[in-house]
């Protein structure tokens, strides 16, 4: 069995470790026998892993949400450190100078912000996070084909084929007018 | 809605006479003007009435299920022999370059004497997830370029492009460069090396072919939320505080109402096109390196050689305008020339500025290279 490591109540081990070990521990499901009379549990193996796929992918999500969450709002802790700490400088007396704090307070947090926004760390933890939830999607996407197959209806994945071919084939008919237009045109100047 | 009621409360606490002496708002008044303005504000999201866009009159040429080609109904009985084709961006609608009579981009390029005709792309569905650009460029723009010249008779038109339109509009005239006498563009995105902006550090980092390959299309929720990392709080959140200061004027809002109305309306771009933006154009900069490929044809931007007036918004925060400037270095025509205005990227086509500053001079510019 898998020590049972929490990985909030031991969070010096690495996200990805955790995982491995989780992956690690599930392969011995894996090689129940497939063949012959034991044919039948191939089905039940592809589901277990979809299942183990799934508890994967909302791992991922939950630790890239929970690190999308911890910058955001470190962002937003700095911006305020470098609000005046007392109010002398904006004393808020008057409209125009509740318009000045306003300006003054809005500019602050969107410098921080875009700073975030700009760097290449923040970007790919959006692209990581925005992947996660693609993954789980498509997991999704294989527990259910299946049943799809199982009701003779098609699955996406046979849609795509379709609908790539019949692109294709737009493209080869546009390429085929084309050549016929050139050479009716060719066509036509000769004649005159 | 709650008001906090703010400090120094004048029935209590007087404001300071002798630093503000000429303080003639209480903040007591403030309050209460602001609590109306507020309910009046919650009033108008809960209930808007009808926004009028694109109301320029035009008539429908030709209709696919991809796109509309809307030809503009000519000011003058005999406009400008050399049309424009106006190719707008697959990213949000093209009403913005029509969006209210006095900003209008369209009716001012017509009241300058231009025959104009625009593309006005049609959201695409799940089943439209396989065109890409060599669609959009040699199939969609050239049916348009070639209904447009067999019409009129013509040989030669002006492109005409906006943003992602204006880089079509550059791939297009690179292969059929014989059917275009003029080369307009205004912030095309062409060299994302030199893009420091939000989007193109989200660009560079995005694992396209993982979300494409489950999505289908991109769609119009995350690109929303892509575009609301742009200024968040000076366009997001200010923009809504100046809207409650001028609640009563109805001009002002309904100006606003226009452009929220276009914000808000994204349609999903199709997965070919979206991974081609993402990894050939801002990851792979293969656009500026003359590598990109269309089909089997590459585009190669030093063979432009025809007149080029490249326009570009020094304030833009979506498409860098050092990216976008590098078009003039690009291309070999000899009749090349870079206009920048100290705009942003909306601005450049949707403002009083560009009615003003920046229309006037592309017209002029285009005039003398068109036939009457």
């Amino acid at each position: 069995m898998i020590d049972s490591v929490s990985f909030q109540e031991n969070s010096n081990i690495p996200f990805e470790d955790v995982l491995e070990k989780y992956q690690e521990f599930w392969k011995k499901f894996y090689n129940i026998p497939k063949f012959s009379p034991f044919s039948l549990t191939e089905e039940t193996s592809n589901v277990v892993q979809n299942l183990q796929e799934l508890v994967i992918i909302t791992s991922k999500i939950q630790y890239f949400n929970s690190n999308y969450l911890t910058q955001i709002n470190k962002t937003y802790s700095e911006a305020l450190d470098k609000l005046p700490p007392n109010k002398s400088e904006y004393p808020l007396q008057s409209e125009q100078d509740i318009k000045k704090y306003r300006s003054f307070l809005l500019g602050t947090l969107e410098e921080s912000f875009t700073n975030l926004f700009q760097s290449r760390e923040f970007g790919t933890l959006v692209s990581d996070l925005m992947g996660a939830y693609s993954e789980y999607s498509k997991i999704l996407k294989n527990i259910s084909n299946p049943y799809l197959a199982s009701l003779n209806l098609s699955s996406k994945d046979d849609i795509d084929v379709l609908l790539k071919d019949v692109q294709e084939l737009k493209r080869e008919v546009r390429d085929l007018r084309k050549s016929i237009d050139i050479i009716m045109s060719e066509d036509n100047q000769v004649a005159k | 809605m709650k008001i906090i009621k703010l400090q120094n409360n004048t029935t209590t606490n007087p404001p300071n006479k002798e630093k503000y002496p000429n303080v003639s708002i209480s903040i007591d008044k403030y309050n209460h003007d602001l609590s109306e303005k507020l309910d009046k504000f919650t009033k108008l999201y809960q209930n808007p009435k009808d926004i009028d866009v694109g109301s320029t009159e035009h008539q429908i040429v030709k209709e696919t299920n991809n796109y509309r080609l809307l030809h503009y109904k000519p000011i003058f009985k005999r406009p400008i022999k050399t049309p424009i084709l106006v190719v707008y961006a697959l990213i949000n609608r093209s009403y913005i370059l029509d969006l209210q009579g006095d900003k209008s981009w369209i009716k001012n390029l017509l009241f300058q004497g231009y025959d104009v005709y625009l593309i006005d792309w049609k959201p695409p569905t799940l089943n439209d997830k396989y065109i890409n650009f060599d669609d959009y460029v040699n199939d969609f723009i050239d049916d348009c370029v070639n209904l447009i010249i067999n019409q009129g008779s013509l040989d030669k038109i002006t492109l005409h492009g906006y943003c992602m339109g204006a880089t079509m509009s550059v791939m297009y005239t690179t292969l059929h460069q014989r059917k275009i006498k003029n080369l307009v563009t205004l912030a095309p995105v062409i060299d994302t090396s030199k893009d420091l902006t939000v989007i193109g550090n989200f660009g560079r980092t995005l694992d396209v072919d993982k979300i494409i390959n489950s999505l289908g299309n991109m769609p119009p929720q995350l690109l929303r939320t892509c575009f609301s990392a742009l200024k968040p709080f000076k366009q997001g959140m200010n923009k809504y505080f100046t809207l409650v200061e001028h609640i009563d004027d109805k001009k002002f809002v309904q100006n606003f109402l226009r452009i929220e109305k276009w914000l808000y309306d994204v349609p999903p771009i199709t997965g070919e096109v979206f991974k081609q933006w993402i990894k050939d154009i801002y990851q792979d900069n293969l656009l500026a390196k003359n590598q990109l490929k269309l089909g089997s044809k590459v585009i190669d931007l030093s063979k432009i050689y025809i007149p080029l007036l490249n326009i570009v918004a020094d304030e833009d925060h979506l498409v860098s305008p050092e990216g976008s400037a590098a078009l003039n270095k690009l291309v070999s025509s000899s009749d090349n020339r870079l206009m920048r205005f100290p705009t942003g990227h909306v601005g450049l086509i949707a403002s009083s500025y560009s009615q003003l500053n920046v229309l006037p001079r592309m017209g002029k510019w285009l005039f003398s290279r068109s036939d009457k």
